[in-house]
């Protein structure tokens, strides 16, 4: 290969802009943001879920948490204050998972695939709404979100909830994709 | 607005990289703005309504490098664990325009088709959490079985390519390898990871990390590994004398370190330590085959102090102290005196201080000012015979480099970023000044397209060793005080493009251009090899790279080099410098999530050899990993040169009669890491 000149330089530059400008970029008429979706589904089963009597709210505050890394966290934050069971949301950016008894709803994705043993650990059977997106941790939470085609839709894991003593309401169980 | 949580993860290195962010935000805000407003009105659907809506998927890319000024790839915890990487050779040789030769002794990066021999990685810069790990002898990157750290500890590994003197001085000539450790919060608890490996391979690591209420965290982990390693055959010593060119048990490795780090509010601490022992089969330096007093120990120690402060809302100033150590002891059984051990070695010591201020008060401009000084009060040589005793050379000395830089990145207009960076340099041995720029401009064609133009230069000081390293006998080298430094300017200009929010090209044309090469050469008035200023060399080439995530968590990366790299007084291919490069790494998740396959493929092209040339060969390592085989249990399967293909590495001048060194055949290791 010869020597390349800053011409031959800018010709091949030229070529690879226009390359890329040619290649289709996707359009997406009339659809809305995944992330947003999925907050706005993580705000209706907070309003469709008893918490047990003896649960404590500190600073009177009904408690999301979630991965400081996940991408999900900042569509997240835009429930932060909003009414929710006649009191205030607010999002926690959970670094560790060593004070996670606090958090009322937690938020799990694939940010949180690393230390899934350990949130498993510290959560036992501690009365906490889990929201796992699908691809999040080798075991789904309470409320798993998934996609059917470019749907969001859930599945709710019975069991999960008994053993964390919350109540799902009925209109939660029926819009369902699976109840097992 | 996924930069967001980017920026704010970032770690003190890159602040200057992803700094960027900044304009990322001003540029996006408009769209945050229209988000929210959706966000209410989905918020304020009935659950019925939203499962009735489509969606479209949001980036799942960690990190967006659209803005820094230079190409820069990224390689996390994750990517370590799922393609089974053992060193950070492994890592780097997965990355795009990166490969590595191994001489069974230490490993030697090559980056856009320049791969010098004989050079111990003096042209990379490596960085330990922002701290320097080139020691100040041979300014050497360790990046085989001697790095300092186990690989388990790394959190991510981003290699910036092209000059970055500018910003870091001397060394980051061809690319600056930065590593971040993992913190305490990213391995609470007890935990002990074991693996077995062919060729008698194994190692142990116990490591605890723990974080309180306040945001205290600490981190303590002890690893060891030793490996037997294989009988090699060399056909070049195929004789009754040399054992019929077999080398026995004389490819071992073993080695101990161990790491800590804290942090509390705005202060943290990092102590590091490593030694490592390594047999030499390849007879190397015209020593005696198959003997097996050669070896050589190398042992590193660093301790480094950081203190960070906000002063006011948008200045943050960040200082570190540190210390460092190298030593090195090699043994050597000359040929024509086979009855004795010759030991060759160094005693590096270095202790130094940084700040750095990093504004972004004035409107339109981030402001990054750094000084620098590091003191080098040790810099020893010494190379003597054990039995009888006899010194040939004990060379004590010090030195010490300082710099002084800034960069400003400036917003031209909404879509349209200039940065520009200056540094000064001056070292005390031999004093000499640099001054050495970078000048990128940014523009952001539209929300899925950014292209990249970069103009920079850098430098590389002549080491300890080529400077003074002096044995006058025959065959000896002479010491060369008066060498000056390396030079290297560098264009670049770069294309990235989202195909969609998880798809992504890059494209990159670059042109090299190296003047005053230090090279060694042959006196022939006083029949010693000396270092000299002879040579120069240019490259230039292309990079293409694909990169794609999946919903259900799959990743592929994939990219493909093409490059050119000449001598500039003969016009000839340079040695060791593969014409074209391809990569492609693949993982997904199996079983809903339970296990993860990693599968990787890499291709080196022909390279030419000092006498000759090694074949181009493909290779292929393939992991299979269980996140959760029991509680707490995680396991994994690796196998390395998956189809036992055969290939070789170019070898140095030292290596002789071996042009060209046979690379291991197919390998297993089994690892498995318990949590408590």
């Amino acid at each position: 290969m010869p020597v390349m000149t800053s011409d031959a330089m800018a010709r091949m530059m030229h070529c690879v802009a226009v390359a890329m400008f040619l290649l289709p970029s996707a359009s997406y008429a009339q659809r809305v943001p995944e992330y947003e979706l999925k907050a706005a589904f993580a705000y209706n089963f907070v309003l469709f879920t008893e918490w047990p009597a003896d649960t404590v709210y500190e600073g009177g505050t009904l408690n999301i948490c979630i991965n400081p890394n996940s991408a999900m966290r900042p569509s997240l934050n835009s429930l932060q204050g909003k009414p929710a069971k006649g009191r205030k949301i607010l999002i926690r950016a959970l670094a560790v998972p060593d004070d996670i008894r606090s958090c009322h709803v937690l938020f799990i994705d694939s940010t949180d695939s690393e230390r899934w043993l350990q949130i498993e650990r510290h959560l036992r059977n501690a009365s906490v709404l889990t929201i796992s997106d699908e691809d999040g941790s080798p075991e789904g939470g309470i409320i798993e979100l998934s996609s059917d085609g470019n749907r969001v839709v859930f599945d709710i894991d019975m069991k999960k909830a008994r053993n964390a003593r919350l109540v799902l309401s009925s209109k939660l169980l029926r819009l369902a994709r699976a109840v097992q | 607005m996924l930069n967001w949580a980017v920026c704010m993860r970032a770690p003190i290195p890159l602040l200057r990289i992803t700094g960027l962010c900044t304009l990322a935000f001003a540029v996006m805000g408009q769209g945050t703005a229209q988000a929210s407003e959706k966000q209410l009105d989905l918020a304020a659907m009935p659950i019925e309504q939203l499962l009735t809506l489509e969606v479209y998927s949001a980036s799942k890319f960690v990190q967006k490098r659209s803005e820094a000024p230079a190409t820069v790839s990224v390689v996390t915890a994750a990517d370590i664990k799922a393609f089974g990487w053992r060193n950070l050779a492994d890592i780097l040789r997965s990355m795009r325009g990166l490969y590595v030769t191994d001489d069974r002794n230490y490993s030697y990066l090559g980056a856009r088709g320049f791969l010098r021999p004989g050079d111990y990685n003096t042209r990379f810069l490596l960085l330990v959490d922002g701290n320097r790990s080139n020691d100040s002898v041979y300014d050497q990157a360790a990046i085989g079985s001697e790095f300092i750290l186990d690989v388990d500890l790394i959190d991510r590994v981003e290699f910036v390519s092209g000059p970055g003197s500018s910003i870091y001085g001397a060394n980051a000539f061809f690319g600056v390898i930065n590593i971040i450790t993992k913190h305490g919060r990213d391995m609470l608890g007890p935990q002990v990871a074991v693996d077995v490996g062919s060729h008698g391979a194994r190692k142990a690591r116990a490591s605890f990390g723990s974080r309180d209420k306040q945001g205290a965290e600490f981190l303590i982990s002890a690893s060891g590994f030793r490996d037997d390693g294989k009988d090699l055959y060399f056909p070049e010593f195929d004789t009754p004398a040399n054992n019929n060119g077999v080398a026995r048990r004389l490819d071992h490795d073993r080695g101990e370190s161990v790491f800590m780090k804290g942090a509390m509010g705005p202060f943290s601490l990092s102590v590091a330590h490593s030694e490592r022992r390594k047999g030499i089969p390849t007879a190397a330096f015209s020593q005696v085959f198959n003997d097996p007093r050669s070896h050589t120990v190398d042992t590193q120690s660093s301790v480094d102090f950081g203190y960070r402060a906000e002063l006011g809302s948008q200045t943050e100033l960040s200082s570190r102290l540190y210390w460092g150590r190298y030593d090195y002891d090699g043994d050597y059984v000359p040929q024509d005196d086979p009855a004795m051990v010759n030991r060759d070695g160094a005693r590096a010591r270095w202790w130094g201080g940084e700040a750095k201020l990093v504004t972004s008060r004035y409107a339109g401009h981030k402001l990054v000012l750094g000084a620098e000084y590091r003191r080098d009060y040790q810099r020893d040589q010494f190379n003597f015979n054990v039995d009888p005793y006899q010194v040939l050379l004990q060379d004590d000395r010090g030195g010490y480099r300082s710099g002084v830089y800034a960069e400003d990145e400036i917003v031209l207009r909404e879509n349209l970023l200039f940065n520009a960076g200056l540094r000064y340099d001056h070292n005390g041995s031999p004093s000499e000044g640099a001054v050495n720029p970078r000048l990128a401009l940014i523009y952001r064609a539209s929300e899925a397209t950014t292209f990249k133009g970069i103009y920079g230069t850098a430098f590389r000081a002549p080491n300890a060793y080529e400077l003074y390293y002096q044995v006058l006998s025959e065959g000896g080298q002479k010491a060369n005080p008066d060498l000056e430094s390396e030079r290297i300017r560098s264009v670049e200009l770069s294309a990235e493009h989202y195909l969609s929010a998880d798809a992504r090209v890059t494209a990159s044309v670059f042109r090299n251009k190296v003047s005053n090469l230090i090279s060694q050469a042959w006196d022939p008035v006083e029949e010693l090899l000396v270092f000299q200023n002879t040579d120069k060399a240019t490259a230039h080439g292309v990079e293409l790279e694909f990169e794609k995530t999946w919903k259900g968590g799959a990743r592929l990366r994939t990219s493909f080099s093409h490059q050119h790299a000449k001598d500039g007084v003969t016009g000839e291919q340079l040695v060791n410098s593969p014409r074209r490069l391809a990569k492609v790494n693949l993982s997904t998740p199996l079983l809903r999530m339970a296990w993860r396959v990693g599968a990787e493929a890499q291709y080196v092209g022909p390279r030419k050899t000092l006498q000759g040339e090694t074949g181009g060969y493909w290779l292929a390592n393939l992991t299979i990993a269980s996140l959760r085989l029991a509680p707490g249990l995680e396991a994994s399967a690796s196998a390395y040169n998956l189809f036992d293909r055969r290939y070789a590495d170019p070898g140095g001048a030292e290596h002789v009669p071996l042009d060209a060194i046979r690379q291991p055949g197919r390998e297993f290791r089994l690892k498995l890491v318990y949590t408590y």
